[in-house]
């Protein structure tokens, strides 16, 4: 049986041009750090650049050993370039590095059935309430999202890669029971 | 595989309590926001003063603040330590008289037995 590595620190990012979201968990249920970086200002390639300096200062910061990333079907180039870098710098510290689709998302929180983007923020508002002051007001059809949304998106892929390693380990023998990663109260 | 402690939890504790850099700067009395800032990248170390500060403005003791670096430093004096009772047992010390001798190596090879051995409850 391939052994697994235990997650000390995870850093989920949800990437977007000129942004990332991200959430920082300890030992699978302490949140750590939370927020959005943001950079608009510059050429495109230099923005590049400028998002890549401050992942590095939260890589640096955190030292995570596991980081995921929203999986689009459909890369803007700007985030091509940003998972790139991403990619490069995770090879360079030798950190995974793991995508993880909408599906697995809506399917760690909707249970089968269609949820919507500020139904599974109120839910992790609710698992983790040091969250609840930054969930934003919900959306109006005429509105843009709210950049804060980001944390959300972020808090949730990380919810859902650890719900998947913990579905993964229920299916083998456990030699721990009782001992898994997380339960949340979704 | 063991967690890694970081150095310090300084910006986690500081984001709890929903605090800014620049309100905690002004609790802890340090000169800039920029000056805590270097505090929570552990870029700089705090003075004792500062520490202690963190610890009453955060309400979290100063060994969990500063884990990582408590750690380090309580395993680099354990090592020395080490170091020391065996440098004591092969060479002695020709200024010090035997009982004195005796007295430091019970002392060492006491705190190293609490330090490396776990402590097992009486019941």
């Amino acid at each position: 049986m391939k052994k697994r590595k235990s997650l000390s620190r995870i850093l989920a990012l949800d990437l977007h041009p000129g942004r990332f979201g991200y959430v920082v968990l300890e030992d699978s249920t302490e949140l750590l750090d939370w927020g959005v970086r943001r950079n608009y200002r510059g050429i495109k390639p230099w923005r590049t650049v400028l998002i890549q300096k401050r992942l590095t200062s939260l890589l640096n910061q955190w030292e995570p050993s596991l980081v995921l990333m929203n999986e689009a079907t459909r890369f803007s180039p700007q985030i091509g370039r940003i998972v790139t870098v991403i990619r490069k710098e995770a090879r360079h510290r030798r950190l995974m590095v793991k995508l993880i689709g909408r599906a697995a998302v809506s399917g760690t929180f909707g249970e089968g059935r269609p949820i919507r983007k500020y139904e599974i923020a109120s839910l992790l508002a609710e698992c983790f309430p040091l969250l609840r002051w930054e969930l934003p007001p919900k959306r109006k059809i005429w509105e843009s999202e709210h950049y804060r949304m980001s944390i959300f998106d972020a808090a949730a892929l990380a919810v859902a890669c650890l719900k998947q390693r913990s579905t993964t380990r229920d299916t083998k023998p456990r030699y721990d029971a009782g001992r898994g990663p997380l339960s949340p109260a979704l | 595989m063991a967690r890694r402690e970081l150095k310090n939890y300084l910006r986690a504790y500081r984001k709890r309590s929903g605090l800014a850099q620049g309100d905690v700067s002004y609790l802890v009395k340090a000169r800039t926001k920029g000056e805590w800032s270097r505090y929570e990248r552990a870029l700089r170390q705090p003075s004792l003063r500062t520490a202690f500060a963190c610890e009453e403005a955060l309400g979290i003791p100063v060994t969990r603040l500063f884990a990582g670096l408590r750690k380090s430093v309580g395993d680099e004096t354990i090592d020395r330590m080490q170091r020391l009772e065996s440098r004591l047992k092969t060479t002695g010390n020709t200024m010090n008289p035997a009982r004195r001798l005796a007295r430091k190596l019970q002392w060492l090879g006491q705190r190293l037995a609490d330090r490396l051995i776990p402590h097992i409850s009486p019941a």
